[in-house]
């Protein structure tokens, strides 16, 4: 008698039944995958937390919902090594919360992605992708790749205060690119820790978005075809450097040559006449006026070589027209011999490091410089110096040498001696000025936008030798002379929900180990103990 | 609805009247507390910071290892003892059995680690409150965590014949849940996409981290874990019932 005739289950019916069961356990994985896509596609979020550490600012918050196409954050990061490694690891953990909230804010307009450290190859293939380079930046790009713009984690995001740290600590800070860990109150043999100075993970947040989200990318003219140096070029002189952290910056570049099309281009932001060394083509200083006037922006810097010629119809005229005028010559400091006495005659004496010494507190292209810690490089520079503006226009001198600084004048062609002779005298010497025009175009919201110049006295300061060094100021420039491009809206930054319990100095960690390990586990031991008692008896 | 309280007070019963469950529970709280106060020590003292973190890796292990313990003997020792008999054809469902003995298994979790409110509670006192908002949807999200830990519990019990067994698939279905994550990362080439997609369907860390751990209710992260938990629940009937025509 077979078992299914007994009434119990046959062979097929089994199989029947095992295939039936499994066919619904798969339909269930479909069902529970679909649901999931379903809740992410349409979804609710509330922020229950006290502090609102789950909310952004309200203005944030407008800014993603209104961001014309999906924005990517790459997140470029390699942890410090001891005894930075707990600083960058709260600098990182920070910044990871907030682009967490402002991706969660809207999960359809923001994508988060944080490249592992140690997956170099996929790191690479991602910045060859987005076609930049370096470790501990964020990248803000559309999800097309047309717009981005950088920020890094260490000056921009947060504002570390390096401490005192050792001669090896200094290096090391220096190889994982952050500059400025040696500062002039700096120590030899007394170390102390680096500490957070200031947090700004929303705000970068909110002007990188501004930044890429803005339809148009504003763009830089550099002007060419009368011996400028080159913008694809890798020599020291070279701009190519300059080029790709503007673009990097979401800028369009663009060569203007005004032998070919006289007029400054209609859609340029932001003008660069940097070294050229033969005269621009007649009429062009004119039209460069005339443009500036207008409400133009420019910035110019000439070839030190030009002025030491005395060549006219260059950029040392255009300067002149604003009140800046350049002197030829080599800006000069003496060196610290080993006894503390000044050195003179060494070429290194015209490479100048500026610090907080020589730059305004009061300009908002040098002051983020002062708060971060940051130096500027000049190699073999002219000075400028103060002349008259018509209309009373304020002009700043931003940055300056130190006032043990003079004018090295040329002993032969393009020859200096390096050392300091009887005619010329130590001061401090103007390297950048900037000057607001009192004229300019009235906008239709009523708004004047003014002409504004920044004069730099050496084209050197913008080339591939030092961009490395000067970067920070000249990416701060551009962004602050493009009109349009006014990023700093002010934003609140994410609460940090903070409640600490004074572990040294009360017996708050006396009472809770009490009651952590004694008392809450005993209680239940005792109610074991009990239950087998009771049992037992 | 009666079959199911029926089953969920005999589950309770057996839980809390057992000696076993309360050194379990003496252990969970030495556990928790070993954590709390490393973490308290290592964050400077900092409440919100140490609670967070209890929520990271001391969950996650707890969890894993726990509900399997809890979960392991209710369906295989019963097919064992023959009360799986007496279950199958007394007048309740199979969804009844099983709901009852998994809401039964996460309220054993949920209260041991009711410890960590408890002290979040303790700060407030020493003069240190915590954010409730937070404390508040993390208990929340251990409570769902629980739920789904307790039904992979109680789909091994029901595959397997030997409570023991049953822990061990338990154990190993948890850990690999954990795992899996975080091995697509190491997913080159054209399968890369694949294994974010997958991933984005199976993490439950990051759906918990992603909005419970940081104060937040989110629906999709509801959602997530209704999905996972309804899907164990029915693998479980499934398997329950398969134990009628097995035989």
């Amino acid at each position: 008698m077979s078992a299914e005739s007994r009434g119990g289950w046959g062979a097929f019916s089994r199989l029947s039944l095992w295939v039936r069961s499994l066919a619904g356990a798969l339909l269930a994985v479909g069902a529970a995958v679909l649901l999931i896509d379903l809740a992410d596609w349409k979804y609710w979020r509330h922020d229950f937390s006290l502090s609102g550490r789950n909310t952004l600012d309200p203005a944030v918050i407008d800014l993603i919902e209104e961001l014309p196409e999906p924005i990517v954050i790459d997140v470029f990061y390699r942890p410090l090594l001891d005894p930075y490694a707990t600083i960058s690891n709260q600098v990182t953990a920070r910044f990871l919360e907030v682009a967490r909230v402002a991706m969660e804010s809207n999960r359809d307009r923001i994508d988060v992605r944080v490249h592992d450290p140690r997956d170099v190859e996929e790191t690479q293939v991602r910045q060859k992708e987005l076609g930049v380079s370096g470790v501990n930046f964020v990248l803000f790009s559309t999800a097309s790749g047309s717009r981005k713009a950088r920020a890094e984690l260490y000056g921009e995001i947060a504002v570390v205060d390096w401490g005192n740290p050792t001669f090896e600590g200094a290096k090391y800070l220096e190889g994982e690119g952050i500059h400025g860990a040696i500062g002039p109150t700096w120590r030899a043999g007394s170390f102390t820790p680096a500490r957070l100075s200031s947090f700004r993970g929303v705000e970068v947040l909110a002007t990188s978005l501004l930044k890429v989200s803005s339809e148009t990318s504003p763009k830089v003219y550099f002007t060419a075809g009368s011996g400028e140096p080159s913008l694809e070029g890798t020599e020291n002189t070279d701009l190519s450097g300059l080029v790709e952290a503007l673009e990097a910056d979401g800028f369009e570049v663009e060569p203007w040559d005004p032998s070919k099309t006289p007029d400054v281009p209609e859609d340029c932001s932001v003008l660069a006449a940097i070294g050229p060394t033969q005269p621009f083509p007649e009429g062009t200083l004119e039209r460069i006026r005339d443009w500036v006037a207008a409400g133009g922006r420019l910035i110019a810097a000439p070839d030190g070589a030009a002025l030491e010629s005395g060549q006219e119809g260059g950029v040392g005229d255009l300067l002149r027209s604003y009140g800046m005028i350049p002197e030829p010559g080599v800006v000069c400091e003496p060196l610290r011999g080993a006894g503390g006495e000044d050195v003179e005659g060494d070429y290194r004496c015209a490479l100048l490091n500026i610090t907080n010494e020589g730059l305004s507190a009061s300009s908002p292209l040098t002051a983020p410089l002062r708060e971060r810690g940051r130096r500027l490089d000049f190699l073999l520079t002219p000075a400028l110096r103060r002349g008259g503006l018509d209309g009373g226009a304020p002009l700043l001198e931003i940055v300056t040498s130190s006032n043990r600084a003079w004018l090295d004048r040329p002993v032969g062609k393009g020859q200096y001696d390096f050392r300091r002779s009887r005619n010329e005298s130590t001061g401090r010497k103007a390297l950048i000025m900037e000057a607001q025009l009192p004229s300019g175009e009235t906008l239709a919201n009523g708004e004047i936008r003014r002409g504004h110049v920044l004069g730099i006295a050496s084209s050197g300061f913008l080339s591939n030798g030092l961009i490395q060094t000067n970067r920070d100021f000249l990416l701060n420039a551009f962004n602050t002379m493009d009109a349009d491009r006014h990023w700093r809206i002010r934003v609140s930054p994410l609460p940090r929900p903070e409640s600490r319990l004074d572990l040294a100095r009360s017996d708050a960690l006396h009472r809770l180990s009490l009651g952590l390990y004694l008392v809450l586990p005993l209680l239940c031991a005792l109610t074991g103990l009990g239950l087998v008692v009771r049992r037992r008896s | 609805m009666k079959g199911f309280t029926i089953i969920l007070r005999r589950e309770l019963a057996g839980l809390y009247f057992s000696p076993v469950s309360w050194f379990l529970l003496a252990a969970t709280l030495l556990y928790n507390g070993f954590f709390f106060l490393t973490m308290l020590q290592a964050s400077g003292g900092e409440v919100n910071l140490a609670l967070s973190a209890m929520h990271q890796g001391p969950l996650w292990f707890l969890l894993s290892f726990l509900a399997p313990l809890l979960t392991m003997r209710m369906i295989s020792e019963e097919g064992r003892s023959g009360m799986l008999e007496f279950l199958l054809t007394a007048p309740v469902t199979d969804a009844a059995v099983v709901l009852g003995k998994l809401v039964a298994s996460t309220v054993f979790l949920v209260v041991a680690w009711t410890s960590v409110p408890l002290y979040a509670l303790l700060c407030q006192f020493l003069g240190a409150p915590p954010d409730w908002g937070q404390v508040a949807t993390q208990w929340l999200g251990v409570a769902f965590v629980a739920t789904l830990f307790s039904g992979i519990g109680l789909v091994a019990s029901a595959a397997s014949a030997t409570p023991l067994f049953a822990a061990f698939l338990a154990i190993l279905a948890n850990l690999l849940l954990l795992v899996l994550p975080l091995a697509t990362g190491f997913v080159r080439g054209p399968w890369r996409e694949g294994a974010e997609w997958v991933r984005d369907k199976i993490d439950v860390q990051a759906h918990f981290q992603g909005s419970f751990l940081t104060g937040a209710i989110d629906s999709a992260h509801l959602v997530f874990y209704a999905a996972w938990i309804g899907l164990v629940v029915f693998l479980a009937v499934r398997l329950l019932e398969s134990k009628r025509w097995a035989r």
